[in-house]
């Protein structure tokens, strides 16, 4: 178990890296830099020199990685071009909102996501199962950005019932959250249907219902607890795709996130700040699946014991 | 110095005020022609029609854009300046009504006959939110402060032409100039050299910007990072800048101000009351918003160089000027600028806005008007013939090139409307969408054929920064245009300190735009601004912002 943890680890390590590498590379090939960006009235082209090479940006791409990664290694992600802060105190500053809005995004996806799709496995091939599959298919297809806006126009313009934008107090989070939440629902409630679906027809669900056990505690007891071991691997994954869709929501809703500053930052061309907020969600993603897969190990010992005997 | 999201490719803060202020709903500035005298008598209209201001109250104002910190030396964020001009004194200003730069904290203001010396007079008394003495020393520190290397201020350029500036007397600052500079009692209206209290920048240091101490109308109160700042009426308030013709304290409580970037969700805030001020109203719902009594709309100008095509003079198929020339007749630019504009504006004529200093109504009017007939007269004189599929071509060349433009409806259709009009004289124009960054970097680059870009700015100056020689390659002469003529009028108007000559110069200048056609202005922009029928007393500056002080609600 010890053996794997740290190959996993190892393996995490290596796609942050990777991650930061692409980014820093892309960043410098896409065309536009955060001099011309920054340019103001009266400059001149000796101007623009001098703002390249005190911004760093006239040495070579290799040096210039060289330089960040080192100082990456030391907790100093560098600072930001256009607001002039340290990116680390920049991302602390938005951090908590987007954590905030993905944990509740999640939460919400994962209870309604068991309860639709426990339903709509025992319900197979009713009204209830069809309704459901299509309202996941819905979740899964509708763009937030579009979605995001018919909420805002109907519970807050129409209804007048929830704020529409802004992060103040945990009504300003409901319309956020639900729009972000509406893919993984999608997501979470398919996989929890085919699961239990899958669960129901195993020999030792026969046995537990020939033995006498009610439907309720056969379901509960049995199907589900067993069928819901995948849906941790489902979770951690939407979780990575939670953070990135974060980014289209919090515009929608003005909502103080690292999403909206990332988009400020790449419109800006400000290198740091971009490189450091894809490099915190890369990191995010990659805990969040190496601690699913490490408890994963734990919840089922059958795979458990085969990392053993492979480690 | 940043731009304006929204307003695209390089829509520049260089400076506050020079045309006007906005009409009510009543009016249509949409009409062609030069906006002053039309925009000016619907100014009188939207005053007269707000009845007494009431004291109290509070408004919410959203943005669509953020801002960076709120010193007023460090910032280089355009909304940051609006944010700012509700705390902090601009020593000068530009009139609302007029354009012309007035006392604004200073109460009087003196150039020496020779140009060099610059007297700025305090009103006695005035005092910072935190209770220290905004005194001759206190501006002195500030403009000071701005070119403190260790600082790096964005403005400190514009102190360049400075040489010393000293305390004379406890209300008296002299500024002495290296030599004469017609464009510095501009840059002393910028909120960015606005005094700072010494007390606050010593405790703080850097981070002033997040506590920031003025002698403003408004005391900063709190902010939330990337959401909102709030800030709350200066009771001791007692020097408001001359034209605005009152005294005492500001009449609102409170002004929050929200950065709410989707232009959707900003009107919906602004139709639930969240807001009462929506900056940049989405141009599709203007004529809904102006027929709904709960609603306003207000057109607030943007001085300096008008939203133009840039010809690049260096490239295919711009370089030849007959070219340039059958552009000018080949658009129309009145369809542009109510299609893709939403009519809020004017068609413009020159290369500078009207009521910029120097603005020449003979050359806006003098603009070419469309005539399709004319332009395929100059393209066949200069030996463009019809080819296959309509398209001109000349020694087995067609006569086709992109327009490089962004994302976005309004781009997109201004696109699309040029490439409808220049179809019809044999041009086949492509559309070319790349992101804003992408745009900018070819525009300074030289290497786009064909763009637009406009330029914010309250001094005629702005020519020289996109039509210098100096101003070619990682600078602003997006059109790669060289002529020494141009250069040599354009130096002598920096240091001509006689406004009439200075005005006799840049109107040469105009003309000789207007001949070699690098530049075809076509849309003198204004920012819509919706809001809530209790809003009342909005005064913008040239730069569509407001500072606060007369703004009131019911």
């Amino acid at each position: 178990m010890a053996a794997y943890a740290i190959r996993r680890l190892g393996l995490s390590a290596i796609v942050v890296v990777g991650v930061s590498i692409a980014v820093f590379m892309m960043l410098r090939l896409v065309p536009g830099d955060p001099v011309s960006v920054m340019l103001s009235q009266g400059s001149t082209a000796q101007d623009a020199a001098a703002l390249k090479h005190e911004l760093g940006l006239d040495r070579s791409v290799f040096a210039q990685y060289e330089r960040y990664a080192g100082n990456a290694l030391t907790g100093d992600l560098g600072t930001s071009i256009r607001l002039h802060e340290p990116v680390a105190r920049l991302i602390g500053q938005r951090l908590p909102a987007t954590l905030e809005l993905t944990v509740a995004s999640l939460a919400l996806a994962t209870a309604l996501g068991v309860l639709f799709g426990t339903l709509s496995a025992v319900r197979h091939g009713r009204l209830t199962d069809h309704l459901v599959r299509v309202g996941s298919l819905a979740g899964v297809s509708l763009p937030s950005f579009w979605l995001g806006l018919m909420l805002i126009l109907l519970f807050g313009v129409e209804l007048g019932v929830l704020p529409i934008a802004g992060r103040d107090g945990l009504a300003s989070l409901v319309l956020p959250a639900v729009t972000l939440a509406m893919v993984p629902l999608g997501i979470i409630t398919r996989m929890v249907r085919s699961s239990v679906l899958d669960a129901l027809r195993e020999d030792y669900i026969r046995t537990a219902r020939a033995k006498g056990l009610g439907a309720a505690r056969t379901l509960f007891g049995h199907a589900l607890r067993n069928s819901l071991i995948p849906l941790v691997t489902v979770v951690g994954v939407q979780f990575g795709t939670l953070l990135g869709g974060a980014i289209i929501v919090e515009t929608v809703f003005a909502w103080p996130g690292v999403g909206s500053l990332l988009i400020d930052a790449v419109s800006a061309r400000d290198f740091p700040l971009v490189q450091g907020i894809i490099l915190m969600i890369a990191l995010g993603f990659v805990l969040v699946n190496l601690a699913v897969d490490l408890l994963y190990a734990v919840l089922d010992p059958r795979i458990r014991d085969s990392m053993e005997t492979a480690a | 110095m940043r731009f304006v999201k929204t307003t695209g490719a390089a829509a520049f803060a260089a400076a506050l005020a020079a045309a006007v202020v906005a009409c009510g709903s009543s009016g249509s500035a949409g009409s062609a022609g030069s906006g002053a005298a039309s925009t000016e008598s619907a100014t009188a209209v939207a005053t007269e029609s707000e009845g007494t201001p009431k004291d109290g109250g509070s408004l919410t104002f959203a943005l669509n854009a953020g801002w960076d910190t709120l010193d007023p030396a460090v910032s280089a964020f355009t909304f940051a300046r609006q944010i700012m001009l509700f705390m902090f004194d601009p020593l000068l200003r530009h009139d609302p009504k007029t354009g012309k730069i007035v006392p604004g904290l200073a109460k009087s203001y003196d150039v020496s006959a020779d140009g060099k010396t610059i007297t700025l007079e305090l009103p006695p008394g005035v005092k910072f939110h935190d209770g220290t003495d905004c005194d001759a020393d206190a501006v002195v520190a500030s403009l000071e402060r701005v070119t403190d290397p260790d600082l790096k201020s964005p403005w400190a350029s514009l102190l360049a032409p400075v040489d010393r500036i000293s305390a004379d007397g406890p209300t008296t600052i002299k500024i002495t100039l290296k030599g004469p500079s017609a464009p510095f009692l501009d840059a002393l209206t910028q909120v960015n050299l606005a005094p700072v209290s010494p007390t606050a920048v010593k405790q703080e240091g850097k981070d002033f910007g997040a506590h920031p101490v003025g002698t403003g109308p408004f005391k900063f109160s709190e902010q939330t990072a990337g959401q909102s700042v709030t800030v709350v009426r200066n009771p001791d308030y007692a020097w408001p800048a001359p034209f605005h013709d009152a005294t005492g304290p500001a009449h609102l409580d409170k002004i929050t101000v929200r950065d709410v970037a989707e232009d959707a969700t900003r009107m919906s805030l602004l139709k639930t009351g969240e807001i009462d001020i929506a900056y940049q109203a989405l141009a599709s719902q203007l004529s809904a918003l102006k027929a709904n009594p709960k609603f306003r709309v207000l057109l607030a100008p943007r001085s300096g160089m008008p939203r133009s095509l840039v010809l690049n003079t260096k490239l295919f198929p711009f370089s030849d000027p007959k070219l340039r020339e059958a552009i000018t007749y080949a658009i129309d630019k009145q369809q542009i600028v109510d299609t893709a504009w939403g009519g809020a504006g004017s068609v413009a004529g020159s290369v500078l806005t009207p009521g910029m200093p120097g603005f020449s109504s003979a050359v806006a009017e003098a603009a070419p008007k469309r005539d399709v007939a004319k332009a395929k007269q100059i393209l066949a004189a200069a030996g463009w013939t019809p080819g296959s599929g309509g398209v001109l071509t000349k020694d087995g060349k067609k006569l086709s090139f992109s327009f490089v433009t962004q994302p976005g409806t309004t781009f997109q259709l201004e696109g699309q409307l040029l490439q409808a009009q220049l179809k019809e004289v044999g041009i086949d124009l492509k559309i070319a969408s790349k992101e804003q960054a992408a745009v900018l970097a070819d525009l300074q680059g030289g290497k786009a054929p064909f763009t637009d870009m406009l330029f914010a700015a309250t001094d005629p100056d702005v020519m020289y920064t996109v039509l210098a020689t100096d101003s070619i390659g990682k600078a602003w002469n997006g059109a790669s245009y060289s002529n020494p003529e141009m250069d040599d009028l354009l130096t002598r108007a920096r240091t001509e300190i006689d406004p009439d000559k200075r005005a006799a110069l840049y109107e040469q200048a105009q003309k000789i735009v207007a001949r070699d056609n690098p530049y075809v202005p076509f849309y003198n922009i204004s920012v819509p601004y919706a809001t809530t029928a209790r809003v009342h007393g909005l005064e913008f500056d040239g730069q569509a912002f407001w500072d606060g002080y007369s703004a009131w609600v019911d």
